[in-house]
């Protein structure tokens, strides 16, 4: 770990992830602690070094997700509750590769009541990675000032310096375009909408 | 603008939280009484968790590559902290392998029979009082330094004691004639009776030395240099022994 890391308890980290930003220094100390501990599972299970690392981002977006929509009962450790993250989620990766063996069918029917709290909060993997593909059609400028204005709470006079617009008014309506645009492509279809605010929210 | 679309403009501007006062009031009637506008509103929240869900996704993938960086420099950082020391402990071990190598070279090239027997070799003493009356002429002659005296007076003595036979080998050895001291100084040490057997025991594997046979003095000065009671324990030490032992590496292995 580098001089500069900080260390945070249990408690202090649930905290500082609720806040309305999440700090890169957060982000790096979960890496810090925790990349080792959960990619030796992934590693130990069938997966490869790439797994693991794709495993691990999932894990943390879904961890620091579920903090913010406050479904963290805190009844467990963080390491506790990433280690069954972790598995669930690489478990539901093998499944969806036609890898899955036996043994992980009678692992989901053997889980604990804190395994399946937790494989709950899977079930509409699937319908986010839909989500992120329907974000990732929106295109490179309208990503761009919808993430600086809604993820980094960035004002329009900031995102302005990073589009080549001509004034604050054009780019605002960019935005409303951008924005638009993409309710219109999530709630296209009513039945994937629900599923779609199932996965976003960690509402079933 | 159509009607709709004015109503997506404001739905934006109260979900930026940009509405306030009458605004604000206005809209929040309007989204009391239009189902179609609290649709519209969820349906733009979902939008906007879709858009941070994808700005956590993309900030956590903009780290990974430099935390995979550091976390795989990690090792390396470890190593680098301990190696220093193996390097140290393996500076130190060979600065020491190149003395010690430096010093068996130099008492290879030196050791020699004539420079180990002198080292060690320490005439035995007898002390004879002034005037006493008990002490033998042979004895007399060796307390008086005169080893040739003393072989004269052994060669004619026909019941020598251990004491006699002792001082003859000693004399021998004095004046040279190794070959001798080492047949007396054996049959000293091949009596039942224990008297000058530690002496003859030593000055043998003196004799063996000095007469070129350092195989034959290992076996004997190992021994005393093993066993803690001998009286000559301390005169043979392991650098002695080691010394002895190059000579044998000189000599061939004999």
């Amino acid at each position: 770990m580098t001089k500069a890391s900080v260390n945070y308890s249990d408690k202090e980290l649930i905290e500082t992830l609720k806040q309305q930003q999440v700090s890169t220094q957060v982000i790096k100390y979960l890496y810090r602690t925790y990349f080792n501990f959960l990619s030796g599972y992934i590693k130990q299970n069938q997966g490869n070094d790439q797994d693991a690392e794709d495993i691990f981002q999932e894990v943390i977006v879904a961890f620091i997700e579920v903090v913010k929509a406050e479904k963290f009962r805190g009844e467990s450790s963080i390491k506790t509750f990433l280690y069954t993250l972790n598995k669930f989620t690489w478990l539901n990766e093998l499944k969806k590769r036609n890898r899955a063996m036996l043994r992980d069918t009678t692992f989901y029917e053997n889980a604990g009541e804190e395994d399946k709290d937790v494989s709950s909060l899977l079930v509409e993997r699937e319908a986010k990675g839909m989500v992120m593909a329907i974000m990732d059609k929106l295109g490179e400028v309208c990503k761009k000032i919808l993430v600086a204005y809604y993820y980094n709470n960035s004002p329009m006079k900031e995102i302005l310096q990073l589009i080549d617009y001509q004034n604050e008014q054009v780019l605002r309506n960019k935005k409303y375009k951008c924005l638009k645009s993409l309710e219109q492509m999530l709630t296209a279809d009513p039945q994937l909408a629900q599923r779609f605010k199932n996965a976003l929210t960690h509402e079933h | 603008m159509s009607t709709n679309s004015q109503h997506t403009e404001t739905i934006i501007q109260y979900l930026d939280g940009e509405l306030s006062g009458a605004e604000l009031k206005q809209f929040e009637e309007l989204l009391a009484a239009d189902n179609t506008v609290q649709q519209e509103l969820e349906n733009l929240k979902l939008a906007q968790q879709a858009i941070i869900s994808y700005g956590l996704k993309a900030e956590v993938a903009s780290l990974h590559h430099e935390m995979m960086e550091e976390l795989k420099a990690e090792p390396k950082a470890s190593a680098n902290k301990i190696y220093p020391f193996i390097r140290a402990s393996l500076k130190i071990a060979a600065s020491l392998f190149l003395v010690m190598s430096a010093v068996g070279i130099y008492q290879y090239l030196t050791v020699s029979s004539a420079q180990l027997y002198n080292q060690n070799y320490h005439p035995f003493t007898i002390s004879i009082s002034r005037g006493a009356t008990e002490g033998s002429a042979l004895e007399k002659a060796y307390a008086a330094g005169q080893p040739a005296t003393v072989i004269s007076l052994f060669e004619k003595e026909t019941n020598a004691d251990y004491k006699t036979e002792f001082l003859a080998a000693q004399s021998y050895l004095a004046t040279k004639n190794v070959s001798k001291a080492i047949s007396i100084f054996n049959q000293i040490m091949n009596k039942a009776d224990g008297a000058y057997k530690d002496d003859a025991e030593y000055y043998l594997a003196l004799s063996y030395i000095e007469n070129k046979q350092p195989g034959q003095a290992l076996a004997i000065m190992d021994k005393i240099h093993q066993d803690k009671d001998h009286p000559y324990n301390d005169r043979f030490s392991f650098w002695t022994i080691f010394k002895l032992k190059l000579l044998i590496l000189k000599n061939g292995g004999k």
